[in-house]
């Protein structure tokens, strides 16, 4: 029990959404919260931090009780550290003093802070910026700067909230790169809430799936990826979703309507899942061996670097990924009628 | 075109007028009547008068000429009085810029010295006025005779030295040698007594009118006639039209002497 | 901007422009030049620009010591008793400043609620250079502290969040993050309490009275000037006029933009 870093029922209400999350982490574990908008995510952070009060559960931090019936420690008094998505520093103070206030606050001497500060800048590659003020650091300095900042103080719990998601993609993907290196050598526990796959699959070690104010799927990246177990956490992995009832020889039935063969039978309540690249689209009904082929209706089409995404309606909804070329030599458009098909040795299912 | 410039000339005349009311301030002048459209009194002397007659007064004798217009306009309800109150100092001022005013009513002759002199008709003397200690009811500085208000324990208020209130009751305090242990001067005498009827100054010098006038919320310590310093109301004729003799007759008339004494104005 | 767009809002804007600033012209083309050194410098025009500035500063120091507390506890709850607290604060700012100084006669006068108990004490307010600044207080403390709960409430609350999480309890916030932030508005609000202190009339001399050098300010020597000496009323606002375009001056560049 002394490795469990985090142990947390949060319980509350907040205009319509009322929240009721489970979160459990070990030390130096990264936790992933993902949700849609408006599910309950940040919620969860900002009565972590103890800015929002709970109205059920509790909050256990590294073996100390921080929230719990009726006894609540104020935000100061929590060995939390936070980050949101825009930076939030200081304006009026240079990035020292911003890293250094946390450790002032807590009642370090201001020498011993400055030089704990300069280490924190000095990790997240600013050293040399110390002096500048806010208003002079490119956005991904300041969200480094803000993160050395949440760090100053030692905390037990990180919280991040969409730490990336104000910054343009190239200063994206490159603080996604320090902020990954300088996790690794924090001990406490993070929670990361994000929108972004990428950010938690390459961040995190467990996701949790926060949708409508409850936990609807727990699991690792690869595990999560294999088997998504909601519409929602699909869409996030990138995969078809189908609820199904599977019969003994792997035909599904599928929950929405339509069917699908598989060639790995599971049978009973099934998830089926379909990788938008395993879609072939095809002018005529094709010959062969595809075993899933239906005739679709082209719904939407948007690109993506160099694949298209193709939405599809038919006897059952589903994403099709392909080439560019495809496009051109199939005439993709809205509207256009066309046939997909899938092998069945594409369909994977597990028990739902 | 001569007659182009009179018309303009008259124009102008009006929006002198215009201009002249607004400048009286103090609200809009009051009418006895709403009969006569505007221009001058038609009638003859010694019957009822029509048409309209303009009176600037100074405004401590706001409820005395009220009750003459009142009056007034019984024995000639043709006869529109309008009526507008200042300070004394502001009115002259008006009649000189070219108000077109029929009668002026000044508190204290001296208030009239600034007054362009081409301009009046005639001058009567129609009512007096003197000062008085004003205290609070129930007088808790047991204020009893001008030597009292030099008590540093005493709070006295005066008016300010340009109102003619305050400038009696500085020569007043100079012939009785009274060294007033003042605590401010005020605007006027309304704020005067303002202070005294809230209990916040102990006494503070006025005129017997404005005593009369507070109805109850001061009370009066008199003042012996040697040291007082009478004020004398004249009333200037601007013009010799029938309404503004109807006007100073009323004022001067037993009735008109009856309510000014009512209100505290003693006999010229 | 289009030449019709330039009309319909260069026109009001014109408009605008010589409502606020034709009075100002007259009064400096009427002044008597040649004598507006020596009514300055002569008479009482001197005690009562003193007393203005002396007061109007204490009313600034005290709007800065009171009003920032109310406007920071005004800024962060938006509860009922609030929201009425608000209103009633602003109501100094439409009363008539001559119904203001009767409500403080009868708060701080002899008779008044508090002042008769002060009375026991051998303590008596109106009168003194004291109720000066209770009454500039009265009528200038509102501005301020709109002023000041404006820019409050203009701070990101996260800001809060980040600091408290950090370690920082609500005061240490108030001090090293929220304060110095709103310095602007701070500033921008004495700028306007003090501006209308330094006019205030109306309750002055209706709470205070008005004896030269005591409870006489500049705006009461001007209007009791005015009722002898037009030419030395002229020549104190001037004072008066100059006094406060220095003082804005200074506040305004130095801190608001």
């Amino acid at each position: 029990m002394s490795d469990r870093g985090l142990d947390a029922r949060i319980g509350l209400s907040r205009g319509r959404l009322r929240l009721d999350v489970s979160l459990t982490a070990q030390r130096g574990e990264v936790l992933g919260i993902l949700g849609p908008n408006g599910g309950g995510k940040t919620s969860t952070v900002l009565a972590l931090a103890g800015v929002l009060p709970l109205a059920a559960g509790e909050v256990v931090v590294s073996g100390s009780t921080w929230e719990k019936a009726g006894t609540r420690r104020l935000p100061e008094q929590r060995r939390v550290g936070l980050m949101l998505a825009d930076a939030l520093l200081f304006p009026h103070l240079r990035a020292l003093d911003n890293v250094a206030y946390g450790p002032r606050s807590r009642g370090v001497p201001a020498k011993p802070a400055r030089v704990r500060a300069r280490a924190e800048l000095h990790r997240v590659g600013l050293a040399e910026h110390a002096d500048a003020r806010p208003a002079q650091l490119s956005s991904g300095q300041a969200a480094r700067v803000a993160l050395a900042r949440a760090l100053a103080t030692d905390p037990d719990l990180l919280l991040l909230d969409e730490p990336l998601s104000a910054l343009d993609p190239e200063t994206r993907a490159r603080t996604r790169t320090d902020l990954a290196r300088r996790l690794a050598d924090y001990d406490g526990v993070t929670v990361l809430v994000t929108h972004d796959p990428l950010d938690a699959l390459t961040l995190a070690d467990r996701l949790v799936f926060v949708e409508g104010g409850t936990v609807s799927q727990v699991g690792t990246p690869a595990e999560v990826l294999r088997e998504p177990r909601t519409p929602y956490v699909a869409t996030i992995v990138g995969l078809n979703l189908y609820a199904a009832q599977s019969d003994s020889r792997g035909s599904l039935t599928l929950a929405g309507g339509g069917l699908l063969v598989t060639a790995d039978p599971t049978p009973g309540e099934v998830w089926a899942t379909v990788s938008p690249h395993a879609v072939v689209l095809h002018h005529d009904r094709p010959e062969g061996s595809a075993r899933n082929a239906w005739p679709m209706r082209v719904s939407d089409v948007t690109l993506q670097g160099q694949s298209a995404r193709v939405s599809l309606t038919g006897p059952l909804e589903l994403i099709a990924e392909v080439t560019l070329a495809s496009v051109a030599a199939l005439d993709i458009r809205a509207g256009r009628e066309l046939w997909a098909s899938v092998k069945a040795t594409e369909v994977f299912a597990y028990p739902r | 075109m001569p007659g182009q410039g009179r018309r303009a000339r008259r124009a102008l005349g009006v929006m002198g007028a215009v201009a002249a009311l607004a400048l009286t301030g103090c609200g809009s002048p009051s009418t006895s009547t709403d009969a006569p459209p505007a221009g001058r009194s038609t009638g003859a002397s010694g019957g009822p008068v029509a048409g309209t007659v303009t009176v600037l007064a100074a405004a401590s004798l706001t409820e005395s000429f009220d009750a003459i217009q009142a009056e007034l306009h019984h024995t000639h309800p043709a006869l529109t009085v309008r009526i507008s109150y200042g300070s004394s100092a502001t009115l002259v001022q008006q009649v000189n810029q070219g108000a077109p005013a029929d009668v002026l009513a000044l508190a204290g002759e001296a208030a009239a010295d600034p007054l362009d002199a081409s301009l009046v008709r005639s001058t009567t003397v129609f009512a007096s006025n003197s000062l008085e200690i004003a205290v609070p009811p129930g007088n808790p500085g047991h204020v009893t005779a001008l030597d009292d208000l030099a008590r540093p324990d005493l709070k006295v208020v005066l008016c300010e030295s340009t109102v003619p209130c305050g400038a009696a009751a500085a020569t007043t305090l100079e012939k009785a040698h009274v060294n007033a242990h003042v605590v401010s001067r005020e605007i006027d005498v309304k704020a005067t007594l303002a202070k005294v009827s809230l209990g916040e100054a102990d006494a503070a010098v006025v005129y017997h009118s404005d005593v009369v006038a507070a109805k109850g919320a001061v009370r009066g310590v008199p003042i012996p006639a040697s040291v007082n310093t009478d004020l004398r109301y004249p009333v200037i004729a601007l013009d010799d039209q029938p309404g503004t003799r109807a006007f100073i007759d009323a004022v001067l008339s037993p009735d008109g002497r009856r309510t000014l004494d009512a209100l505290g104005f003693g006999a010229p | 901007m289009t030449w019709r767009s330039r009309l319909g809002l260069g026109g009001p804007a014109a408009v605008a422009v010589l409502v606020l600033v034709l009075p100002l012209v007259a009064l400096l083309l009427r002044a008597d030049w040649g004598r507006v050194l020596g009514d300055i410098t002569g008479g009482t025009g001197v005690l009562a620009l003193r007393l203005s500035l002396v007061t109007t500063f204490s009313t600034a120091l005290g709007c800065l010591v009171l009003g920032t507390p109310l406007a920071w506890l005004l800024a962060r709850s938006d509860g009922l008793v609030t929201r009425w607290l608000r209103a009633v604060l602003t109501v100094p700012l439409v009363l008539p400043p001559v119904v203001g100084g009767v409500a403080l006669l009868m708060t701080w006068g002899r008779r008044g609620i508090v002042g008769q108990h002060l009375t026991a004490f051998g303590v008596e307010i109106p009168f003194t250079t004291v109720a000066v600044v209770i009454a500039e207080t009265f009528v200038a403390m509102p501005y301020y502290v709109l002023a000041v709960e404006g820019a409050m409430r203009g701070l990101d609350p996260r800001l809060e969040s980040i600091a408290r999480t950090l370690g920082a309890s609500d005061l240490r916030y108030l001090r090293t993050v929220a304060l110095p932030l709103v310095v602007p508005g701070i500033a921008s609000g004495l700028a306007l309490a003090w501006a209308r202190a330094l006019g205030e009339f109306g309750a002055t001399i209706t709470f205070a009275g008005n004896l030269v050098g005591t409870t006489q300010t500049a705006p009461l020597a001007v209007y009791v000037a005015l009722q002898q000496d037009p030419a030395a009323a002229t020549s104190l606002s001037i004072l008066l006029l100059g006094v406060s375009v220095v003082v804005l001056g200074l506040l305004r560049g130095r801190w608001v933009r």
